[in-house]
């Protein structure tokens, strides 16, 4: 289950910062309320695991079963958290 | 008739599903007070017949984004009536996501029935379903379904007829999971799935490994813009070769039945109105269909594929500069061959302001309407040298993209302004196209074009024309006299047959000359000539330009017949070009300097010269105040920009 895992600790650093192949946690985002939302609708809720499938303009994100393009704009302003769990 | 909805996730098949129930018979109409586009079928069950409405794919029904607004009042029947019964349409590849638009619609208390569809690609990730106990949780009916191919379509349609013929929601079972006693409905979805659904460890297969190394080539930067190139390129080719030719045949058989009309009906204002304005007017609407069919035939095939929305952060990185994403790529490729099928396929945006702001450049890319005129004036400037012909050709192309993106840049930073969205988008999964679906959207296209577009262009065409042929005017007495000496030397001698012959020729140029300056578009064009004075257009330049305002092209043969006096010349014949380029004016100036033939070139490249493009941005934006805009300020840059070349090389004497 993916919902009983806690936050683990660190600090968060942002989503760019990370190599292709890293498993993280969404942190926090300071994207304005609304295209959060967009990310939340496609899946991409606080705490939930995501994976790096590609680095670089555009981020490539698979959450659960969805991969989602993301724009280097939009993912530098995710932070996230490491997770050795998966 | 009950009304049945289809909901659900973009790229969960919903429409392939919508095209199973309902085939051919659907139509597309906007919804209540908006410029969001739903398709309406008509389904039956037995004997029950019902109606389907294709709502737009959406990820919640609690986002703030329009789609989302639009499904909403659908639903609960704000504007129009309410849906007796909602499909919600499953990917069963992506449970966890597409299951919470089933929460949110169990907690509006909304009757649903899940259709699970892709059955067949989860199966084949190592995902089984347990149909029983998922309905169970849900508390709604579940059909596994691959919309793709129609199977458990046939079941589907049945438990509707049978849903909609009880008339009441099935009763809750106690077995169901109830989303508010979760604590998110993301926490819900996991419980119905982890209860329900089988082999979720099994993903990540090497199926996936294709798709990542699928992913990192088309989103490169290097790579990804080459495979881009290379397939925008394979869809424009195919729709050039493809569509000419039914374009040709198009206007082939309306040149017939014009030709035949006019052998068989008495001379007239009948034939006339039949010959010019009705045949002509659905020639100039129907020949239009090929390119639209075919352009949304493949971008289906496209979309269908999964490729356009890794092409669409490809383009991003280029568009984002002038304030447009990259889905606006697509349409202003398009406007190359034509601004119709580009501005229907801005519904390939999701950002209003971004599609709005598409659809009001879009016609500024040089479409192949241009290409006669182009070919015209560059022959014009440079006729002994073609390297510079084709040089200013090219030009031509570049001045007009060039305005297309600048003006994007300040339309956004000006009356259409506001956050873009940013660049997110679902990379669905790779899959094999639907030939049926894309057949189907091209038909439906098609016909949707000539029911709310054609009607208004098939008016318009009338006035033109009208204004065009009448009042008839006596002939000139110089073509009487002609005629009259044709008449004299009729015999049996070959060389006196030519010469009539010839002064016959000579009298109908003359005739249609002065039939086309006394018209009451002639008349406008000499009231309005002081107008266009400034950028070196004569009266004669004057009624070219307003002509050739129902389409570019008629340009050409206005300027054939009030210069050279031959409607049927070409430019293949260059001693009509060589005539009308060194064409004078009764007080013996040359109609055509350098400065003129440059400022017109500039003036069509930039004009808004397309009663039908005109047609369908009122169509797209939902107002005629969108068409207007685009109308006086492409009007009024190629004024401005035609002011400037022509008296800057008048400064330097070329006029």
């Amino acid at each position: 289950m993916i919902h009983d895992v806690s936050l683990p600790s660190g600090s968060p650093i942002q989503l760019t910062e990370l190599a292709e192949g890293s498993a993280v946690r969404l942190h926090s985002s300071d994207l304005k309320e609304d295209d959060f939302a967009l990310l939340e609708a496609l899946g991409m809720t606080r705490r939930c695991r995501l994976r790096i499938c590609k680095a670089g303009d555009p981020w490539i994100v698979q959450v659960r079963e969805t991969r989602i393009g993301l724009a280097a704009s939009v993912a530098r302003r995710l932070l996230v958290v490491p997770d050795t769990v998966l | 008739m009950p009304r049945v909805a289809l909901l659900g996730n973009p790229n969960t098949g919903k429409t392939s599903l919508f095209n199973r129930l309902c085939g051919v018979l659907s139509k597309t109409s906007n919804f209540p007070g908006t410029t969001t586009r739903a398709r309406v079928g008509r389904c039956q069950a037995g004997d029950l017949a019902f109606e389907v409405i294709d709502l737009p794919g959406v990820y919640r029904l609690s986002l703030g984004l329009p789609e989302s607004r639009v499904c909403r009042a659908a639903l609960l029947g704000e504007g129009s009536r309410a849906p007796d019964l909602v499909v919600v349409v499953l990917d069963a590849t992506n449970l966890s996501r597409n299951l919470l638009l089933l929460g949110e619609l169990a907690e509006m208390g909304v009757p649903a029935v899940a259709a699970l569809n892709m059955v067949d690609l989860a199966q084949q990730r190592g995902l089984s379903f347990d149909r029983v106990r998922l309905a169970a949780r849900l508390g709604c009916p579940v059909i596994p379904l691959v919309a793709r191919r129609g199977d458990g379509v046939e079941e589907l349609r049945s438990l509707l007829g049978a849903r909609l013929r009880a008339g009441a929601p099935a009763q809750l079972t106690e077995e169901r999971l109830d989303p508010a006693a979760f604590p998110s409905p993301e926490d819900w979805a996991e419980q119905v799935i982890a209860e329900s659904v089988g082999g979720r460890n099994a993903l990540g297969s090497s199926f996936d490994t294709l798709t990542e190394r699928l992913d990192q080539a088309f989103t490169h930067p290097v790579l990804g813009a080459l495979v881009f190139l290379a397939v925008m390129t394979g869809l424009f080719w195919t729709l050039f070769v493809l569509a000419s030719v039914p374009m040709d045949l198009i206007e082939a058989t309306f040149e017939h039945l014009g030709r035949w009309t006019v052998a068989v009906m008495p001379p007239g204002a009948v034939r006339d109105l039949l010959v010019q304005g009705v045949i002509g007017g659905i020639a100039g609407i129907v020949v239009f269909l090929p390119q639209i069919g075919l352009l949304f035939f493949l971008i289906s095939l496209l979309e269908d594929t999964g490729y356009l929305a890794r092409a669409a952060f490809v383009m991003d990185r280029i568009l984002c500069r002038f304030g447009l994403p990259g889905h606006a790529f697509l349409p202003l490729l398009s406007s190359h061959a034509c601004a119709i099928p580009g501005i229907l396929s801005t519904r390939l945006i999701p950002d209003r302001q971004a599609r709005l702001t598409t659809i009001l450049v879009a016609p500024l890319m040089s479409c192949s309407a241009r290409v006669p005129v182009y070919v015209f004036l560059t022959g014009m400037l440079f006729a002994d040298r073609p390297w510079l012909a084709g040089l200013a050709f090219s030009g031509c192309y570049v001045l007009g993209a060039g305005a297309a993106l600048l003006t994007a840049a300040v339309t956004r930073r000006t009356i259409l302004k506001g956050p873009s969205r940013p660049m997110v988008l679902e990379l669905p999964s790779y899959k094999l196209p639907s030939l049926r679906n894309a057949c189907l959207l091209a038909l439906d296209q098609g016909l949707s074009f000539l029911r709310t577009a054609g009607t208004v262009i098939m008016a318009i065409c009338l006035v033109m024309w009208w204004l065009s042929s009448y009042p008839h005017s006596a002939p000139p007495p110089a073509a009487t006299a002609l005629r009259q000496q044709a008449a004299a030397l009729q015999g049996d001698v070959q060389g006196k047959r030519d010469r009539a012959a010839e002064l016959t020729r000579q009298a109908g140029l003359l005739e249609a000359r002065s039939a086309q300056a006394n018209s009451f578009a002639g008349r406008i064009g000499r009231t309005i000539e002081p107008v266009f004075r400034p950028i070196g257009f004569d009266w004669q330049l004057t009624v070219g330009v307003l002509t050739s305002f129902l389409a570019r092209e008629v340009f050409v043969s206005t300027m054939s017949v009030l210069l050279e006096g031959d409607p049927e010349s070409n430019l293949q014949d260059r001693g009509v070009l060589a005539r009308i380029r060194t064409a004078r004016r009764t007080d013996g100036t040359p109609v055509f300097t350098p400065a003129t033939s440059a400022s017109l070139l500039v003036f069509f490249v930039l004009a808004m010269q397309c009663l039908s493009t005109l047609v369908v941005t009122r169509r797209e934006t939902g107002s005629w105040r969108w068409a207007a805009l685009q109308l006086v300020y492409m009007t009024s840059l190629a004024y401005g920009l035609a002011l400037v070349t022509y008296q800057g090389l008048r400064l330097l004497g070329a006029a």
